[in-house]
């Protein structure tokens, strides 16, 4: 017995060193790799404190070889977009302009059942209110609600019901992101206006975001201009 | 994030360094034990009897590693092993040479087990 409250005690500082080096967020706010790293830490962690049999060493390794291959994930993630793409998957619009994308619901295999639920989860009970609702890597859906269904703050009085919409990466760490023109009725051509009018190369670009109305946002890979 | 991926490397680096360094001394001082209990049963053969200073080095050997070799095989492996090598001290003691041959045998069968589990192999991995 004293075994199991000192393999408890071990394991469970260990445990906690190991989060803090991976720096890790909440259980809804994980990635499918990450998720899968704490469901094995988990597991792995029980395993020793509930048999006697197998060496706490052998739980220690894995636990060692779990966090190192996540961080070592994270930072090719970071560096590769195409790696990220694949590791995490990607943002999928599930009703783009008020329009639902049915194909999109079925590559997900997401029922109308499920969206609403998941709607409803964000308080919205209306379908027709929403202008854009993404499934996001997580899991979870964000919505953007329709103007005239938005809460009203003083910047909307003032532009007088003008539309942002929702505002799409079109480059993010130096790249072109392709997939999200169509959401923002972006083309190549004005892409290289917009870039070109930001007087910025696109290598130098760490984020840029465009509405529908035009409007981007900038962030430069050194300093942070919006 | 550089500090992060230093840790992770470093923490990658010595598990595959103690798992390497597991691998080899199981089978090192494994290979140690049964060369000596073979060697036992082998030396006087033609005598008839078992030669029990091979015996006996392999239990000082064992004695000087166990504690080790529990940390590195799973609990219960390590302990048969110790319980055979116990068993075989307690034969010889009494020179019962009948029964230490059957139980330097077991020690074998028993230290091969383990050695087998411990090695690299793609039957170990899938």
């Amino acid at each position: 017995m004293l075994t199991v409250f000192f393999r408890t005690i071990i394991l469970i500082m260990f445990i906690v060193v190991s989060l803090r080096i991976m720096g890790k967020r909440q259980i809804g706010q994980l990635q499918p790799s990450e998720f899968v790293v704490t469901i094995l830490l988990s597991e792995i962690a029980a395993t020793p404190i509930l048999e006697d049999d197998i060496p706490l060493l052998y739980s220690l390794v894995a636990i060692c070889v779990l966090v190192g291959i996540e961080i070592l994930m994270s930072a090719a993630c970071l560096k590769s977009l195409k790696l990220r793409s694949t590791l995490q998957g990607n943002a999928v619009v599930l009703i783009n302009n008020g329009k639902l994308e049915l194909e999109q619901l079925k590559t997900l295999r997401y029922t109308i059942d499920d969206l609403m639920e998941a709607l409803r989860q964000k308080d919205v009970f209306n379908i027709d209110d929403v202008q854009f609702a993404v499934a996001e890597t997580n899991g979870s859906l964000s919505v953007l609600l329709k103007p005239e269904k938005r809460t009203l703050t003083v910047e909307d009085a003032e532009k007088n019901g003008c539309d942002d919409a929702m505002a799409c990466v079109v480059v993010a760490d130096g790249q072109i992101i392709r997939s999200d023109f169509g959401y923002c009725g972006m083309t190549e051509e004005k892409l290289a206006k917009i870039i070109k009018k930001l007087k910025v190369r696109t290598e130098d670009i760490f984020l840029l975001t465009v509405d529908l109305s035009g409007k981007t946002c900038l962030v430069k890979k050194e300093r942070k201009k919006c | 994030m550089l500090k992060r991926v230093a840790a992770a490397a470093c923490m990658m680096f010595f598990s595959l360094v103690f798992a390497v360094f597991s691998c080899f001394y199981v089978e090192n001082v494994g290979t140690q034990l049964e060369q000596l209990l073979e060697a036992s049963l082998t030396e006087d053969e033609f005598v008839g009897e078992i030669s029990y200073e091979s015996i006996r080095q392999a239990l000082s050997l064992w004695d000087e590693r166990k504690a080790f070799f529990g940390i590195l095989l799973t609990h219960s492996a390590s302990r048969e092993i110790s319980d055979a090598f116990s068993e075989l001290e307690f034969l010889i003691n009494s020179r019962q040479s009948d029964s230490v041959r059957e139980s330097v045998t077991k020690c074998i069968v028993l230290l091969k087990s383990a050695v087998g589990r411990e090695k690299f192999t793609f039957g170990n991995i899938f």
